[in-house]
């Protein structure tokens, strides 16, 4: 079992009196890949918010390697956690370079510029997703998936032990998101941050993910490894439809083969 | 890895402050400045300005080869003047830039959130009720400056909820204000005074009656503002970002955008205080840089600051030679030189895009 680092307890949520998150209890390791899956308007977006401390909870505590991050400041939060939100405004005249650069801010004074080393910790993580080539080039010249993963550079490079990333797949093609799913995988592999991704596809959930938590109406309906959550009947309780789960004839994982609504 | 490549990336990429171009700016508006100084109903050459300006400095001592009226006329009238039009144009072009950074949009100016409203209604009021000015004539200032610090106000508090301020409430609001004031503007225009004329050439601006107080009141505003914009002009970048987003990137969001309201309003106000609604110097510096030069606010700032100085003493300069004995407001040339150029940048910029 890894070290805990990100750790919510009974978080309870409610706007204009209408309850979001009912006590919901979260966990996720060092160097996993958390999937946060369930249908819309399940909290999904409120708990990333509440992480990323845009919105504060009525009740319960956020903690981060132990640390309660209710009182840390923006800053020292920006420090802990890299959020890529789900639609991102691009600035269309910056670069894939300045705009992955902009991850190094939560280290700079005011009055200052970026070091040669955050110019290189940039270069690095436009590398790691695999940009290089587009560096220089201005984002209203990319296409979708090279948006996100310049997104995800970014998120590199503000150089967090925990990163959220709230739907990277979503309109991008099967292709792109498998890249983007794929360098994802790369990024825990090779650094051991913690991730929490929010997903609608459950079969890229169950590809990719360690661990998956099931939202239903606010309450964590299930939590655990894929094979475990990722059930028809699960699927059936939340969703309301009917599924066929298969399993993947090497690596095991299940295979979301859906049918019809429920009647 | 590869080391050598990313070294290499680095130079290519990396920011670099653009020495070149600031030399450049200040040059130009130096040269602007000095010539906009010789030129007039009396020619002075650069070299008697120069003599003249350090005669006024215990350390040279030249000898006084021109008629006396020279030293009058640059001392007392055109230096003053090309002074203030100098420090108001820098003053509404950052001002400008803060605003186009803060609503994240280019077709932001300075006078969006009610500024020039409120300056007009407070010197409307001064110019068309007599007896206020009887008072003190130097009040259309002061008055100009708390409408336009009042105009904001008001529309900050609208847009104010618990949360923090809402930007797109803000630029709403500033609309009602200034529909509103404006209204009331006209109102007492038709009402009190026959004449609108005064009124109506305050509205356009004019440097016609520059000291050098004016420059000395108006640059104690414009330091401290220019100073906080230059050190918070990189979170402006961050700000490009949604606002959740640049929260996460260890913005503390609501406190920057307060200062930087402030700071430009300030700036604003004291800019159109003595001047007038000098209009389009806001919209169209930043932009000139921004299609010339840079979109980094940390570049954008400054030098939108210096071409600002530079376009406004090119601008009154005109207003008060090219017609012999003429003043024309400021506000018509701004609008005759400013808007060719900007078309041509727009279409220059087209070419590029689809080239």
């Amino acid at each position: 079992m890894p070290n805990t680092t990100i750790e919510m307890s009974e978080i309870e949520y409610s706007f204009n009196n209408k309850p979001i998150l009912n006590k919901v209890n979260i966990s996720a390791g060092e160097g996993e890949i958390v999937g946060l899956i369930g249908p819309n308007g399940a909290g999904k977006t409120t708990i990333f918010n509440i992480l990323s401390g845009s919105i504060k909870p009525n009740n319960g505590n956020v903690y981060i390697n132990g640390v309660n991050i209710g009182n840390l400041s923006i800053n020292q939060r920006s420090k802990l956690l890299a959020v890529a939100p789900q639609n991102p405004i691009f600035p269309e005249d910056m670069t894939v370079f300045e705009l992955t650069a902009l991850g190094r801010n939560p280290y700079l004074r005011l009055l200052s510029w970026e070091s040669l080393n955050d110019n290189q910790l940039t270069i690095q993580s436009i590398d790691k997703v695999g940009l290089l080539e587009l560096a220089s080039k201005r984002l209203k010249y990319t296409s979708g998936g090279e948006k996100q993963l310049a997104l995800i550079a970014m998120v590199i490079c503000q150089d967090t032990p925990i990163i959220l990333l709230d739907e990277p797949t979503s309109n991008l093609d099967i292709k792109n998101q498998l890249h983007i799913m794929d360098t994802i995988s790369t990024i825990r592999d090779t650094s051991n941050k913690t991730i929490l991704i929010n997903l609608h596809d459950l079969n890229l959930a169950a590809k990719y993910c360690d661990k998956i938590i099931f939202l239903k109406d606010g309450n964590v309906f299930n939590q655990g490894i894929p094979n475990e959550v990722i059930t028809s009947e699960n699927i059936r309780n939340v969703y309301g439809i009917l599924v066929n789960i298969l399993e993947h004839p090497t690596s095991l994982h299940p295979i979301v083969q859906p049918i019809s609504k429920l009647m | 890895m590869n080391t050598k490549v990313n070294i290499k990336s680095v130079t290519e990429h990396g920011f670099n402050f653009p020495i070149k171009l600031f030399v450049i700016t200040i040059f130009v508006t130096l040269v602007f400045y000095i010539l906009a100084c010789c030129i007039g109903s009396v020619y002075i050459s650069p070299i008697t300005l120069l003599k003249i300006s350090l005669n006024q400095t215990p350390i040279f001592n030249y000898d006084i080869n021109w008629p006396q009226s020279h030293e009058t006329i640059l001392l007392n009238l055109r230096l003053p003047r090309v002074t203030l039009a100098a420090i108001v144009g820098a003053g509404l072009a950052f001002s400008g830039t803060i605003y186009q950074g803060l609503f994240k949009n280019p077709l932001a100016d300075p006078y969006l959130v009610g500024a020039a409203a409120g300056a007009a209604l407070g010197a409307t009021i001064v110019i068309s009720v007599p007896w206020i000015t009887q008072i003190n004539p130097n009040i259309l200032p002061i008055a100009a400056f708390i409408g336009a610090m009042t105009a904001v106000l008001i529309s900050y508090f609208i847009a104010r909820n618990s949360i923090g301020l809402n930007l797109g409430t803000l630029i709403l609001s500033g609309v009602a204000i200034s529909t509103l004031f404006g209204a009331i503007t006209t109102l007492l225009m038709i009402k009190s005074n026959p004449d609108v004329r005064p009124v109506l050439s305050w509205l356009m601006g004019s440097f016609i009656s520059s000291q050098w107080t004016h420059c000395i009141i108006t640059l104690c505003y414009l330091i401290p503002c220019m100073i906080i914009a230059i050190i918070y002009s990189r979170i402006l970048n961050v700000m490009q970002l949604h606002d959740n987003h640049a929260k996460t990137l260890g913005v503390d969001l609501e406190k920057v955008k307060l200062i930087l309201i402030i700071t430009a309003t300030l700036t604003t106000a004291a800019c159109v205080s003595f001047v007038g609604l000098v209009g389009f110097v806001g919209l169209i510096c930043p932009h000139a840089i921004r299609l010339m030069w840079s979109k980094d606010y940390r570049i954008l700032v400054p030098t939108a600051a210096l071409i600002g100085a530079a376009f406004l003493i090119l601008s009154d300069t005109t207003a008060r030679t090219i017609i012999a004995n003429t003043e024309l407001p400021i506000g018509i040339i701004t609008a005759f030189c400013g808007v060719p150029f900007f078309i041509f940048l727009l279409i220059k910029q087209r070419w590029r895009i689809y080239a």
